[in-house]
């Protein structure tokens, strides 16, 4: 399955859609979609009369849903420096050696079913779903993965975290946005951990604040800072806006470690970056096929 | 080729792992060491009697129970946990003889948690580990240790006819009065070499359906009634009880990541769920502890593969030398 990651991967953040991949169908209440296609992952502009953001016990906005990213024109996909010049992040000289070493030394974490971590999943051009409650919020993502933020305005960081892969989270309510902060992060010199898709560094000085808003039922908005001041010379953000999914729409089961005979064999690093900041560059013109080849093109 | 990469895997894991046990004792990380106790793993992980005043249910804004919590299980002595079958005379499953055959299949399966495979329903339902419940109007989840998840919806939809085999199944809750009901249908089925039914390797099949009932009776207290039916491999259906304990403020499951499924995970375990005691629990590691230590990954606190959880059956590149 390791392989599928990766394909599915590239698909999302190819400019032109293939036609179809492979993942189960997320479970639908009724008439469920016979097989999920690239569109129903993508977001789309919602044309529809507004509704009102819904409100938890505690009347502060309920984030929970299905969320499916829109994409900006003109804009990568899976790069942190989508709104940096040329897409190039303000790297430090430490960091282009860690970037150097991501490239060449680090299999793609994902690949090989680690959790993907932040803020990796925040620029992921895949859905992802949120459980919210008073005190307590899980994002849930794509290849079975999930983190936890505990939300409280008493809370603090403790002094001396373990790292992980999301990092410590929590969160307090700025009027009528969530705010979660991160740190003890994992760093890319030491451990199987990305900041993007595009295989940049995050370090283990790397604190991530994010800023959640949902303007109304169909909306949610992210305006996120990421400072890292060993890799990158100055703090950057990264702002997108996901649309909710349709009803019955959710994530499912992803059993990432199940036969990955491939696992070994993937090389490192995100492969050549584009001009136009995404990954996959040289693979526009592949053809893909509309199903996954089957075993017999394994050897097995 | 295999071998070379196996090698170079073992030393990465011997290093890794040197270099964390330091780490750790240099800046007292571990689990254990982190609450300034030498607690063990048993007072840590499972639940204790809650004798203080009872506080009411807390409810959402339908009116009914709300489940979001952090259970820890309220293990009951002379029980085993992990075993499906813990609730009946001798702790004896109704297997038919297609279930014994796919039992003994199971028995030359190497775990599917230990290669960080989706662990299932029941499965997950039947560990002796902490939980968290994130209940929302529509959808509810259960966070599992070792980092597994399921969902559950509440919308009101029915059961698609064409739902996929899943290792969760395809959960949709009901309410009846004040009991969650939640019935699961289609799994996978462990003529495949995939999937368990519980920790002692018995066998689920596809066709089997899961009813679970739960209620919360108090704020601490969480009951669940689980009828498993399952015609090709069982006689019966099986019914199975458990009560869990509402954790103390500040206890909540954190980040797990199952990524030591190496090749040599996968080619070096030793098969099957290791000896079944008659008290009919697979226990933890060489003294059968009924909970396992502590930290559960024994890689480092957040990293592992749930084979470390269980097994010393065989020598791990980890072992200090002799």
């Amino acid at each position: 399955m390791a392989r599928f990651v990766v394909v599915i991967f590239l698909f999302s953040l190819s400019s032109e859609p293939p036609a179809q991949v492979q993942p189960a169908p997320a479970p639908a209440p009724t008439a469920p979609p016979s097989e999920l296609t690239i569109n129903d992952l993508r977001g789309r502009e919602y044309t529809g009369p507004r509704v009102e953001t819904p409100r938890g016990l505690d009347g502060k906005p309920d984030l929970t849903g299905y969320w499916r990213p829109l994409r900006e024109a003109g804009k990568p996909g899976g790069n942190l420096g989508k709104d940096e010049p040329n897409f190039v992040l303000p790297f430090s000289d430490l960091g282009r050696r860690a970037l150097l070493y991501n490239q060449n030394h680090t299999v793609d974490p994902e690949a090989v079913c680690i959790l993907g971590g932040i803020p990796r999943h925040n620029g992921s051009g895949l859905p992802f779903e949120i459980l919210h409650t008073p005190k307590r919020l899980a994002t849930l993502y794509f290849y079975n993965t999930h983190r936890w933020v505990s939300i409280d305005a008493n809370l603090q960081h403790p002094p001396n975290p373990e790292p992980r892969y999301f990092g410590h989270a929590i969160a307090h309510w700025d009027d009528e946005t969530l705010v979660i902060e991160t740190v003890g992060l994992r760093d890319s010199a030491r451990d199987k951990i990305w900041l993007d898709e595009n295989g940049n560094p995050t370090s283990d000085q790397t604190r991530v604040t994010e800023r959640w808003s949902r303007p109304d039922f169909h909306h949610l908005n992210l305006q996120m800072t990421v400072s890292d001041l060993k890799y990158y010379t100055r703090p950057f953000t990264f702002n997108r806006t996901w649309v909710h999914g349709d009803p019955g729409q959710g994530l499912v089961e992803y059993a990432c470690n199940e036969n990955n005979i491939d696992a070994a064999h993937i090389g490192p690093g995100a492969g050549a970056i584009g001009p136009d900041g995404n990954r996959g560059y040289g693979y526009q013109d592949l053809e893909l096929p509309k199903d996954p080849p089957g075993p017999e093109h394994y050897g097995l | 080729m295999t071998v070379s990469f196996s090698r170079a895997v073992l030393a990465g894991i011997a290093l890794v792992t040197a270099g964390v046990v330091v780490a750790s004792c240099r800046s007292g990380r571990s689990n254990a060491t982190e609450e300034g106790t030498t607690r063990s793993s048993a007072e840590i992980l499972l639940g204790r009697p809650y004798d203080g005043p009872a506080e009411a249910t807390p409810r959402g804004a339908d009116g009914k129970p709300l489940l979001t919590g952090y259970w820890k299980l309220l293990h009951e002595d002379g029980k085993p946990d992990g075993n499906l079958g813990k609730d009946r005379r001798d702790f004896a499953l109704p297997y038919t003889a297609k279930g014994k055959e796919v039992l003994a299949l199971n028995h030359q399966t190497v775990d599917p948690e230990a290669r960080c495979i989706i662990t299932g329903i029941p499965r997950l339902l039947t560990s002796v580990l902490p939980f968290e419940i994130l209940h929302t109007p529509k959808r509810l989840g259960t966070f599992h240790a070792l980092s597994w998840h399921r969902w559950v919806w509440l919308d009101g939809g029915e059961r698609d006819p064409e739902q996929d085999p899943r290792y969760l199944g395809n959960a949709i809750g009901r309410w009846e009065g004040d009991t969650l009901v939640i019935e699961s249908s289609g799994f996978h089925d462990s003529a495949e070499g995939n999937v368990w039914l519980d920790d002692n390797a018995n066998p689920i099949s596809a066709q089997a359906t899961v009813v679970e009932r739960w209620t919360r009776p108090d704020y601490h207290h969480l009951n669940l009634e689980l009828t498993y039916t399952d015609p090709p491999y069982y006689s019966e259906p099986i019914i199975y009880r458990r009560s869990f304990v509402h954790g103390a403020p500040g206890e909540q499951l954190t980040e797990f990541s199952c990524e030591w499924n190496t090749p040599w995970v996968v080619t070096h375990l030793e098969p099957g769920p290791g000896q079944i005691g008659p008290n009919g629990n697979r226990g933890f590691g060489p003294d059968n502890q009924i909970v396992p230590d502590l930290p559960l990954g024994a890689v480092d606190d957040s990293r592992g593969t749930g084979y470390w959880l269980y097994r010393k059956n065989k020598p791990k590149p980890s072992d200090l030398p002799q």
